[in-house]
């Protein structure tokens, strides 16, 4: 256990030297004072008088809606922003520790391949997973206090966030090990992120006007099911922000499912790989 | 004597896409418990292949080394070593302390037993003063000697050292030499690995010359150096005759002989023969060559340096 600590740790204190952690920090607390001034002002608080429960709206609905557009607006922000700066953050972790000099001492010590990796890819993980929550804890309680409706919706997006991160390592992690680079992975992720999963989500409005093959319309559904589903993850975060009812769960699936299966694929290559 | 490193037709061959390239040729060899061994050889050789093959960093394509009788691919083994790599990169965003808390957390130790061993290799390494600045701040002699603390941490029985005095000046190899030296005095067996080769002339027992993923020579240092049936004798006085039986040369000016006696009777003959010629003798040494002049030696395939030591 101690030596899975280690290595979180000290991949903790890795990210934590990096200048695009700082950004991620920097960007997360202006993001978080823009947020102050902007609940703490006349303005807004007037707005929030004006839509308390009346005896025309006595569950305060107005109020709500309005809660809902502002956390819902916050939250599509982030997930992108979050997504961008989580990727580049743990993108060279892997690629790092394979290093000549570095490798060579760790593989060295008393512990086996599985294990360095894992706390590595932990790790990277819980740097994500400090930052992310940081921002959206901050920003929740802001919100929460400055118009005291305390909401769950906006809070739980914080699991899809992460879930749909989870999947992107994998990828990272298996390409960093593949090509001991940190921009190859950074690259497919972000063809991923803003080319592949909108376009295969809207498949039906873009790709199918164009394409009448059955063939090529099940091919292009196969690699969207094969693919991890981050815009399906966008749309359910905002489901869950809005406190909509979230039916597709496939997508949570997929994304576990790719991380957990390209860990493993990095796990099994890693163990292989000659230094 | 207990073999601390058992090294039997341990051999790595690499696949690229094109051809087989045989980077270490099968290779049996013994270090023993408590001595400092080297290993010598031109880039290429077979060197890094060598250790990483004895650290468990690649998998041999035959073969075997087990380390205290444990098979290197056990963590058991593991534990038995310390290692500072060549072009070691420390975390540079962690001090000197947080860094052997680090390696020292990986080698399995924790808490007060490891806070207590820090203080130790620190102590030992003179590295007490500079463990809370930041090691991207350590000049090169710093860093080989907060290297070697971490490769301590463990108490090992062996200790890999992949060139640990290249780029320190003459104090800072010094320092190096003497703590290795302590080291050896504890009992701990020391495999380094160097291209200094008076540095290793001046702190191993035996070494092992690899070219072309072969060991060409291997042997006790002190050995190798001495060349076979060659001797130095000093003149305090008089000259010696030409036809001095073995003589190759003369240097009237320092007064040196060079002689080849192929035994201790034809020694003796020459030394008569001087004092036959009122010679007076001052000194007499068995010519001595360094491992730099063997090495080269060898890498040119100079047959007289081939030949087994005695």
């Amino acid at each position: 256990m101690i030596k899975i600590y280690a290595l979180i740790r000290e991949t903790f204190l890795e990210a934590l030297s990096k200048k695009v952690f700082l950004v991620f920090f920097f960007i997360s607390t202006a993001g978080l004072l823009i947020l102050l001034a902007y609940c703490s002002s006349s303005g807004f608080q007037e707005q929030i008088h004006n839509l308390q429960p009346t005896a025309d709206d006595p569950l305060g609905v107005a109020l709500r809606e309005k809660l809902r557009s502002l956390q819902s607006g916050l939250s599509f922000a982030f997930f992108n922003a979050a997504l961008i700066l989580a990727i580049i953050i743990t993108s060279d972790l892997v690629p790092n520790m394979m290093t000549k000099g570095v490798i060579d001492l760790l593989l060295s010590k008393p512990l086996s391949r599985t294990m360095l990796l894992t706390g590595k890819i932990l790790g990277g993980f819980a740097v994500v997973m400090v930052l992310t929550l940081y921002f959206m804890l901050g920003s929740w309680l802001i919100i929460a206090i400055a118009t005291g409706v305390w909401t769950s919706g906006y809070m739980l997006s914080f699991f899809p966030l992460i879930i749909t991160f989870w999947g992107l390592y994998g990828v990272l992690a298996y390409v960093g090990i593949q090509s001991r680079s940190s921009v190859s992975g950074m690259v497919i992720c972000f063809l991923i992120v803003y080319t592949v999963s909108p376009l295969l989500f809207s498949r039906e409005e873009l790709l199918f006007q164009s394409v009448t093959s059955d063939f090529w319309r099940t091919l292009i559904s196969a690699v969207y099911h094969l693919t991890p589903q981050v815009a399906d993850m966008a749309q359910i975060t905002s489901n869950i922000v809005q406190e909509k009812t979230v039916t597709n769960t496939v997508p949570y699936y997929n994304s576990l499912a790719y991380g957990a299966l390209f860990f493993l694929l990095s796990a099994f290559s890693f163990s292989r790989k000659e230094f | 004597m207990t073999t601390c490193i058992e090294i039997r037709g341990l051999s790595k061959t690499y696949k690229n896409s094109k051809q087989l390239i045989e980077a270490l040729k099968p290779i049996d060899l013994d270090v023993h418990q408590g001595e400092i061994f080297g290993l010598l050889g031109p880039n290429g050789a077979g060197k890094t292949t060598m250790i990483k093959l004895m650290l468990g960093i690649i998998a041999p394509t035959s073969g075997s080394c087990h380390i205290l009788g444990q098979d290197i691919s056990s963590l058991k083994a593991k534990e038995l070593i310390g290692y500072l790599p060549e072009n070691h990169r420390f975390p540079l965003y962690l001090n000197g302390q947080q860094m052997l808390e680090f390696y020292g957390n990986l080698g399995g130790m924790s808490g007060k037993t490891l806070q207590k061993r820090i203080d130790e290799v620190l102590e030992f390494v003179n590295m007490t003063e500079w463990r809370k600045l930041k090691i991207q701040r350590y000049s090169k002699g710093m860093m080989q000697r907060i290297g070697l603390a971490q490769a301590l941490l463990n108490r090992p029985h062996l200790l890999f050292l992949d060139e640990p005095t290249d780029g320190i000046d003459p104090v800072g190899r010094m320092e190096i030499r003497e703590i290795l030296e302590v080291l050896k005095s504890e009992g701990t067996t020391i495999f380094v690995n160097s291209h200094l080769l008076s540095e290793v002339e001046l702190i191993t027992d035996r070494v092992a010359i690899l070219r072309k993923g072969v060991v060409v020579k291997s042997g006790n240092t002190h050995e190798l150096t001495q060349s076979r049936d060659q001797y130095i004798i000093t003149l305090a006085g008089g000259t010696p005759p030409a036809s001095l039986p073995g003589m190759t040369t003369y240097n009237a000016e320092t007064h040196e002989i060079e002689l080849t006696a192929a035994s201790p009777e034809a020694l003796n003959v020459a030394l008569d023969a001087l004092r036959q010629n009122d010679c007076l003798l001052a000194t007499l040494s068995p010519k001595k060559s360094t491992l730099e002049e063997i090495f080269i030696a060898l890498m040119s395939e100079k047959q007289e340096y081939l030949a087994p030591a005695k």
